[in-house]
């Protein structure tokens, strides 16, 4: 390497930072720091770098699992066949001798609410910024964890559930406030859906697109009899609740947000998977861009930004539930190069986390002792990358696995 | 290599038809060392700076002149471009040939980088700065400064400092 800085002008630093230390992961970013004065004054406080370099990050799913003593979140990065650590518990020493809880409940821009030692937490793992989150105890959910485009905050929604009526509370992380938002529309305002609620939220999270939280579609009943496919949805601006009809009407619906903030939607049954986007909102007109034909039957599926599905399926008849299968399916040609060993004992969240070291002030303002790592409960250190098994019998499919568009654009009323 | 030198100079003006033969309408560029190199017009507006220079019609019978741009790493670039806009579709093949393309030496990449930066070839930014992100992903902080050429000009307390900051990203 003696030569490289002989003769030929190096890069300039601009190019370096901007075009290739952008692309890194986050560990080598923060080695980059100690390079030079100039790299670390960009790469530890410009803004525009770290929003930049958060949005070059891969959006994985997290994974919960339990590995005899310690509990895990990981994120599962199907490209490199590995989970990656995020969090882990271990049982600490007053306690019993399991783990203690860990979940993750929201996870936006690189910020994940997480249920670890007996408490609630906002954390950001890449930063290993950490504080506990002063909620009362009277809340039954986390509905939501969204940027406040206008004050520039993070809030979160939550349900509170009084006499038996869900009534919706906001709070800006670092505020110490929790301030209501009033009642979501009937039929979301009491009955079984309230009592359902926190279940709901577990199996099958809010989503956000375009500044708005949506939660997928549940069948409830409608004046004059029946029920139809109804989904709740909260404009986080606004902060009103509105209640629209699922364009589609089956079971296995999973919504998420395209890359350019609009809401989508796969609608898949069998061996085939629908692609629905809203193209307005107001008039809630939605259309199907395309159906991608499946080479299996998935029971879990999970969409990325671009159109990529995660899906999980079963291995066979003769190997029963406890194996699986997990793979990639390409949301533009419906391929799927390859297939990874999963088993039912990894719990696959429908949550997607994309690092992000950009820092946030209401770290030390939640009134964390430090705002670095918090060393009394351990939740970031002695991690490991975990390898996926690659299934090695499997052939991908080469057939055309996109179907033309029968109707042009059919929208829904 | 794809680049050849032309025996006669084609004449690329408002008189031909536009329509006809579009891809092989042919257009001169000149390294900074004055070597001459005939490209299609198709794999020359891979490069977003000739493409807006065609466009603009600033384009004169002799050709564009590449200041910046040395005669080895241009007829590298013009190989890189003749090949994707030759058979785009074929994955696989174009993917070999670019996992060799970047198969040289680091300051060769990086006269690459510098010339597809100035030339504004978005797809071979994108492989060469991957290609190097993904060599320095596991190197030291020392093994980085030696990759760029770039001098330490924190104190040792500063650095130790940086590093305590970060502890779990350096070991």
């Amino acid at each position: 390497m003696a030569e490289a800085a002989g003769g030929a002008p190096q890069l300039p630093d601009d190019l370096i930072i901007w075009e290739i230390l952008m692309r890194l992961p986050v560990k080598p970013v923060l080695r980059c720091r100690a390079v030079c004065r100039s790299w670390r004054r960009c790469l530890t406080s410009d803004a525009k770098f770290l929003r930049a370099h958060h949005s070059r990050q891969p959006s994985l799913p997290l994974v919960t699992t339990q590995e005899g003593q310690e509990k895990r979140i990981d994120a599962m990065d199907h490209r490199a066949g590995e989970r990656r650590p995020v969090a882990r518990t271990t049982a600490t020493a007053t306690a019993t001798a399991t783990a203690e809880d860990l979940d993750v409940l929201a996870s936006c821009d690189g910020l994940l609410v997480l249920i670890a030692y007996g408490g609630l937490y906002i954390c950001n793992p890449a930063t290993r910024q950490l504080a506990p989150l002063p909620l009362p105890s009277h809340v039954s959910c986390i509905a939501g964890l969204y940027p406040h485009r206008p004050s520039g905050s993070y809030r979160l929604l939550c349900c509170v559930k009084t006499d038996g009526r869900a009534v919706y509370h906001v709070h800006a992380l670092g505020s110490g406030e929790l301030r209501c938002v009033g009642e979501p529309p009937e039929p979301w305002a009491s009955g079984d859906v309230v009592t359902m609620m926190p279940m709901m939220e577990f199996l099958k999270p809010h989503v956000l697109a375009g500044g708005r939280l949506y939660w997928h579609p549940l069948k409830l009943p409608v004046k004059g009899g029946g029920k139809v496919n109804n989904m709740l949805v909260f404009d986080t601006v606004a902060e009103s609740f509105r209640h629209v009809i699922s364009p589609v009407d089956g079971a296995c619906i999973e919504l998420f947000e395209t890359n350019d903030g609009t809401l989508g939607l796969y609608d898949y049954n069998g061996d085939t998977a629908d692609l629905w986007v809203l193209q307005d909102y107001e008039r809630w007109v939605w259309s199907l861009k395309h159906r991608i034909k499946l080479q299996m039957m998935p029971f879990f599926l999970l969409p990325d930004t671009n159109g990529d599905m995660i899906v999980l399926s079963e291995k066979g008849e003769n190997t029963g539930l406890r194996w699986q299968y997990l793979q990639n399916i390409s949301g533009t040609d419906g391929s799927s190069p390859t297939r990874y060993e999963w088993n039912v004992f990894l719990n696959l969240k429908k949550l997607r986390f994309k690092q992000s070291l950009v820092r946030h002030p209401f770290f030390s303002m939640e009134g964390s002792n430090n705002d670095g790592a918090v060393d009394e409960k351990p939740l970031f250190e002695g991690l490991s990358t975990v390898t996926v098994d690659l299934d090695d019998d499997y052939e991908p499919h080469t057939e055309e696995s996109m179907v033309p568009k029968s109707a042009a654009g059919a929208s829904h009323p | 290599m794809a680049a050849t030198t032309a025996d006669g100079s084609k004449v690329v003006g408002g008189g031909e038809k536009s329509n006809v033969d579009e891809e092989s309408k042919m257009i001169t560029l000149f390294s900074s060392d004055g070597e001459r190199f005939e490209v299609t017009q198709e794999a020359a507006a891979m490069s977003q700076t000739i493409h807006h220079m065609m466009e603009d019609g600033c384009v004169d019978d002799e050709g564009v002149h590449l200041p910046n741009v040395g005669s080895s790493i241009l007829a590298m670039v013009i190989e890189y471009c003749n090949r994707h806009v030759a058979s785009p579709d074929e994955k696989e093949d174009i993917r070999s040939f670019d996992a060799g393309f970047v198969n040289v030496e680091h300051h060769t990449l990086f006269d690459i980088i510098r010339a597809a930066n100035y030339l504004d070839v978005k797809e071979l930014m994108d492989l060469c700065c991957q290609t190097v992100a993904d060599s320095i992903k596991s190197k030291s902080v020392e093994e980085i400064r030696e990759l760029f050429g770039i001098v330490n000009d924190f104190t040792p307390e500063e650095e130790a400092e940086i590093r305590k900051e970060n502890q779990w990203a350096f070991e």
